[in-house]
């Protein structure tokens, strides 16, 4: 089969000029976590950052890519550890907020919260991109 | 341990309540996020508009742009437009905070479980199943006040042998997170040894099995190890090498035995003998995600009681052993050891007994079959184990599936094939009671909810 480097090139360059913005996990200002944390405080396993309480808050929108892609989990899986979590150990799941806007306003006004958009926001931190 | 349901409407009319005022909530919630919607919408609609207005001032500025003399500066937008962009963006600002802050304003969320089920067993089950039953009505509640301040209630409403409702205060703990690595508890918990009773207890829709196995049932269950305990709990997690290290200490009253059962003394101890236990778990990261090894302990001093209160023999109950649990690539295991070197008080005599069961699980997409067996060798002359009805030697195999309807409902069935050693047990006089022992099968279908 004949290759054609010239076609693999123009997807490449579509690909880069179709204007599809990476998801980003978002935080206060006050938060500084790597992927690892981030996993384990959606997960339930982390949940201070030295003495900053850390607010996890899911965002409906893009739950399922989030759950994917950081978790390395779906939703059932997800929802079985939160009724473990709280039967076990008294940890209440996180809120869960309907749009990009609702989450970065949540995430700009809480010290500790942590979240995802799939757009951008202002006044906040940028953990990761996925 | 259980008391009679002579509170328990009061209990149900105080639930009821708190699901009413939730209701009204609601409501109120409900109303709140359409009117913001409505706001929304009209937001949208004047966007909408003045979007349609710049488009046409844009396209009445080009026409008038002389095509030779280069660009002209557009005219700045009418100070009546900025002020509406303004106030625009500060609503949709506030629109957003708004919706961002509904969810923190639902009220106490209440979890919990309930199974129904049947069963029937050969005639020398001692509790001889042939029917339907209700199982375990449970309620959780986890208030936080605050960010270090925790608490767990749990309700538990069941019928017992005697086909009376029953209500129990399963928990309540009250809780102080110093940090991930502590968090001490204060109050009723169920007691951390081994995996199974801190990780199902009464959520039934938890556990792949119908049935925990017999010697760790609850105390009023023949039991044979307190499952509950009022005192003082230590617990937490931190990274350790290539993994995490888990860990609980407890000081709680010491366990006492009435009426041929464990009682662990929730209102107060019985005398000095304090229970003092530890856990202490490994969770290895990598490719071991999901393995969890470890080791646990507990010892107190246990009186056992005639009816007229006198103590008939006091035991120095010394356990440990070691714990293995799996829960990854579609595999659950889950197996405890724990080994028992009792001292009777009265003659220093030193008793050795051992007790164990190993659970295997293979989930094929919403189905989980299971395997189990739970074997018990307890001295015939060890005290704390014959002043208890369940203090029996015997081994048992389980074989049954679990079937997740969905991830908050499930469909169990398992059969039982178990044998009794004879032994000769203490009654609550004080008297001899001969067991003759035995073999006995038994088959049972549970289904289960989380809600």
């Amino acid at each position: 089969m004949r290759r054609r480097p010239g076609l693999a090139l123009l997807c490449c360059w579509l690909v880069s000029q179709s204007g599809a913005h990476a998801a980003e996990v978002i935080a206060h200002p006050s938060v500084n976590l790597d992927a690892e944390e981030i996993r384990e405080l959606f997960l339930g396993e982390k949940q201070f950052v030295g003495p900053l309480k850390l607010v996890p808050v899911d965002n409906s929108a893009i739950q399922r890519e989030f759950m994917s892609n950081i978790l390395q989990t779906d939703a059932r899986t997800y929802a079985a550890r939160w009724t473990k979590k709280s039967f076990r150990e008294g940890l209440v799941a996180p809120d869960v907020k309907g749009s990009d806007a609702e989450v970065a306003a949540f995430v700009r006004a809480t010290p500790g919260a942590v979240g995802y958009i799939a757009g951008k926001a202002l006044g906040v931190k940028v953990l990761l991109k996925f | 341990m259980i008391h009679r349901l002579s509170g328990a409407k009061l209990l149900a009319m105080t639930l009821m309540s708190m699901s009413c005022s939730t209701g009204v909530r609601a409501d109120e919630q409900t109303d709140r996020i359409k009117a913001l919607e409505q706001r929304l919408e009209s937001n949208i609609q004047l966007i909408e508009k003045l979007s349609a207005r710049v488009d046409e001032l844009e396209r009445a500025t080009n026409a008038q742009t002389p095509s030779a003399s280069g660009s002209l500066a557009s005219p700045p937008p009418a100070p009546s437009q900025a002020r509406e962009l303004t106030a625009l963006q500060e609503s949709v600002n506030q629109i957003s905070e708004g919706l961002s802050r509904r969810v923190n304003d639902t009220g106490l969320p209440v979890h919990g479980f309930a199974d129904v089920g049947a069963a029937k067993s050969s005639s020398a089950d001692p509790q001889r199943l042939k029917g339907f039953s209700v199982g375990t009505f449970e309620l959780h509640l986890t208030p936080q006040f605050g960010n270090r301040i925790k608490s767990l209630f749990e309700l538990a409403f069941e019928y017992d042998q005697q086909g009376q409702v029953d209500f129990e205060l399963e928990r309540m703990q009250l809780g102080y997170t110093l940090n991930d690595a502590l968090t001490v508890w204060a109050g009723r918990f169920h007691t951390p040894f081994g995996l199974w009773n801190t990780s199902f207890h009464h959520g039934a829709n938890l556990q792949t099995s119908i049935y925990r196995p017999r010697f760790i049932e609850f105390e009023d269950r023949g039991g044979i190890i307190p499952a509950h305990s009022v005192g003082l709990w230590l617990t937490g997690k931190t990274a350790l090498g290539p993994g995490k290290i888990s860990y609980d200490a407890f000081l709680s009253n010491g366990p006492s035995i009435r009426a041929r059962a464990l009682d662990f003394n929730g209102f107060t101890d019985d005398n000095q003998g304090k229970m003092l236990g530890f856990n202490l778990g490994y969770h290895p990261n990598g490719s071991l995600n999901g393995l969890t090894v470890g080791a646990h302990g507990f010892g107190s001093s246990v009186d056992a009681y005639s009816t007229s209160s006198t103590v008939l023999s006091r035991t120095r109950l010394r356990a440990a052993g070691a714990y293995l649990g799996y829960d990854a690539s579609d595999w659950e295991v889950i197996a405890e050891y724990y080994h028992f070197t009792n001292v009777d008080d009265a003659t220093d005599a030193r008793r050795s007994s051992s007790a164990w069961f190993a659970q295997v699980g293979k989930t094929f997409g919403a189905l989980t079959p299971f395997f189990r067996y739970e074997k018990t060798a307890l001295d015939p002359n060890d005290r704390y184990f014959v002043s208890q009805k369940g203090g029996r030697s015997y081994r048992r195999a389980v074989l049954g599936a679990r079937y997740a309807i969905d991830g908050r409902s499930s469909f169990k069935f398992e059969l039982g094939n178990t044998s009794e050693s004879a032994v000769v047990l203490i009654d609550e006089f004080g008297l001899p009671v001969r067991f003759t022992g035995g073999s006995y099968r038994r088959a049972a279908i549970q289904y289960s909810i989380a809600f």
